[in-house]
């Protein structure tokens, strides 16, 4: 189960100051299309799974409050980096500037090895997966870490987490 | 502090950073943070280890971003004398020419004009 309402348990080494914004774009993208709580469908190499998002609904509409682009872009990196974790076991080392590190936006530890994750999340259209992975290649850190990928569309909602490394 | 502290404060200074509007002196602001924390990782790390390399590229990334073109081409200097790989180098470089792009820009924009004004009694 993914809890949005409890930040703190999204992702290992992620601090509360950053996950409790990442959590609450998510909830302002989930919100878009549906009620807590809300089942997320998470496909990989060949495997699928689903887990529980539970959230609470907020006392007011969010949305006009929040650029539009800005929460689908946040709201996925909380998605993934939970996907990350509950999936993969991954632990948050730090996020990376968007500039500096086009096709990385968080370097992860698993046990003996490095990862860099690029996410991209859209809102209906399609998932830029081929873009994601594109991105992350080009990356100076994928030689020097696992690149992975994760694109997160709210309005099902799903994500594909692949990555180059072992499983 | 520790390295494991100063990524849990970048990260949360990039959140921030990457939240404002871009160009706004709240996000230069932001990303002077962001560079200084970067400049501490980078201290505390190795040139040829990836967490130094990305603390490195990174400090001179938010130098850029925090419209502190001057020190983003002190900072790479550094770096580069360390004997970094090739190819972050090579970024890093690429960052020294926009920088210095920037700082000629600046230098043009000086202009000083006289201007005239009176002092009124109080």
């Amino acid at each position: 189960m993914i809890d949005l309402g409890d930040p703190e348990a999204i992702c290992p080494g992620l601090p509360p100051a950053s996950a409790a914004p990442l959590a609450h774009r998510a909830i302002v993208a989930l919100e878009r299309h549906h009620r807590s709580p809300a089942l997320l469908a998470v496909t990989g190499e060949g495997d699928a799974t689903t887990h529980e998002v539970v959230w609470t609904t907020p006392s007011q509409d969010l949305g006009p409050f929040e650029d539009h682009n800005e929460a689908t872009r946040d709201g996925a990196m909380g998605i993934a980096l939970a996907v990350a974790h509950r999936q993969r076991g991954w632990r948050v080392i730090r996020r990376l500037q968007s500039t500096q590190s086009e096709g990385a936006d968080w370097l992860f530890a698993d046990p003996g090895m490095l990862f860099v994750l690029e996410v991209k999340g859209t809102d209906h259209g399609a998932l830029p997966l081929a873009e994601a992975w594109r991105q992350a290649q080009a990356s100076i850190w994928a030689k020097r870490a696992t690149p992975a990928v994760c694109v997160v569309r709210f309005a099902e909602p799903r994500a594909i987490f692949q990555t180059y490394g072992p499983r | 502090m520790d390295l494991v502290e100063l990524n849990r404060l970048v990260t949360d200074a990039i959140t921030v950073a990457e939240s404002l509007p871009k160009d706004s002196p709240r996000a230069w602001m932001a990303f002077r943070e962001v560079s200084h924390l970067e400049e501490q990782i980078a201290r505390s790390t190795q040139p040829g280890d990836v967490e130094g390399e990305i603390a490195r590229v990174g400090a001179v990334a938010a130098a850029l971003r925090a419209s502190e073109p001057l020190r983003a081409v002190q900072l790479a200097q550094t770096f580069v004398g360390e004997g970094l790989a090739a190819d972050v180098a090579a970024k890093l470089e690429a960052m020294v020419d926009e920088a210095n792009e920037r700082l000629s820009a600046l230098a043009g924009d000086l202009t000083v004009q006289p201007v005239k004004f009176a002092l009124a009694a109080a």
